[in-house]
């Protein structure tokens, strides 16, 4: 018989099992740290961000169609313009409201709300209302010359 | 032991992630532009030039003559929100400004800016009763006095625009065609002379120049 120490069954090549749970803890450790980093902090910032400048656009796009809508051409008229916007911004729905000369796009995120006020011909009248993002955004104007009455509406 | 190579590779990972996320932020930021504050100055901009406006004689056509009486108050009117502040400056200098404006996003467009001025003929009348205006007009004042004769008519290019049988004598107001040379011709039975009209008209000038609006919201 050799005279090499034996230990109990129990202690048997522990160190390498310490070594392999510490590993597998500090990765664990720092893909947690990492993730919670970047998912509480980075990426809803970014997200936010590209949804505020998304929303700003998508206000202007409007704003640009109802203000381009009103024809120059005198009598009675009866116009539509019709203009693709996104579906959803930050992967939500959202609503234009046109109301006392001004576009407001509405979000359920509050970063995401903003507001312009349209510059229309004074014989322009602006009726309230409310276009749900989906399907295209319809400008509609008609009227005699003297009052001509504008709103939004979903196609 | 591979608890050090663990810790490089874990390091690495960091710096990647690291630059991959300053990557994004820049192209982010970069992205980044005043959506809202250009479409004001678009539009305003658009309102200021449209032919409906007190400070145009046309579409792109500016009165020279009524662009001081342009208030900052009529900016808000043309559809600058409340809370914004806007420069408007025509070939370089400002016209109007209504707030402060630190640094806010122009909008330019080339207008004509056009100043009508007042000139006078008093034709002698040689052997003739045909008056051309040396320059094209929108509208002239005709004052007719005759001494000695009475003018039954009068017509520009061969269209009777002023009449009266028993004779003409006194101011008229006439409008003319812009896009010719007017020949206006006087119908009486004898010979006018020296004194006996007088035409006022309004040629136009116009000078190309760029217009400016700063919008800083």
């Amino acid at each position: 018989m050799s005279s090499r120490r034996e230990r109990p069954l129990g202690q048997r090549a522990t160190s390498p099992v310490i070594g392999k749970i510490l590993a597998a803890g500090i990765t664990l450790l720092f893909v947690t740290s990492m993730s919670v980093t970047l998912y509480s902090g980075v990426v809803p910032s970014y997200q936010t961000a590209a949804g505020d400048e998304l929303g700003e656009r998508v206000l202007v796009t409007g704003a640009t169609a109802i203000e381009a809508t009103p024809p120059r051409v005198g009598g009675a008229v009866e116009s539509e313009r019709s203009v693709e916007l996104p579906a959803t911004i930050e992967s939500e729905g959202y609503t234009l409201v046109l109301a006392n000369g001004t576009l407001r796009l509405s979000h359920p995120s509050r970063g995401i709300e903003a507001e312009t006020r349209l510059a229309l011909p004074e014989n322009v009248t602006v009726v309230g209302s409310t276009y749900h993002s989906g399907t295209d955004l319809v400008v509609r104007i008609d009227g005699p010359e003297q009052d001509r009455r504008l709103t939004i509406d979903n196609q | 032991m591979e608890l050090p190579a663990l810790g490089i590779a874990l390091l690495t990972l960091t710096a990647a992630l690291v630059i991959g996320v300053s990557v994004a932020q820049s192209a982010l930021g970069s992205a980044e532009r005043p959506t809202l504050e250009r479409q004001t100055a678009t539009s305003v901009s658009d309102r200021l030039v449209s032919d409906e406006v007190r400070i145009t004689h046309r579409k792109n056509v500016l009165n020279e003559s009524a662009v001081p009486d342009f208030s900052g108050r009529d900016l808000y009117e043309y559809g600058l929100p409340a809370e914004a502040n806007a420069t408007v400056r025509l070939g370089g200098s400002v016209v109007v400004a209504s707030g402060t404006v630190d640094d806010g996003t122009t909008v330019e467009r080339i207008v004509l800016v056009e100043d009508r001025h007042t000139e006078t003929i008093e034709p002698t009348f040689e052997g003739t009763n045909r008056v051309t205006l040396p320059r094209r007009t929108a509208t002239t004042t005709v004052e007719i006095r005759p001494a000695n004769t009475t003018v039954r008519r009068v017509e520009a290019n061969e269209r009777v625009v002023l009449q009266n049988a028993s004779g003409l004598d006194g101011t008229f107001k006439v409008e003319l065609s812009r896009l010719e040379t007017t020949t206006l011709r006087f119908d009486t039975p004898g010979q006018l002379t020296d004194g006996d009209v007088r035409i006022e008209y309004y040629p136009p000038e116009a000078r190309k120049t760029t217009l400016q609006v700063t919008v800083d919201e």
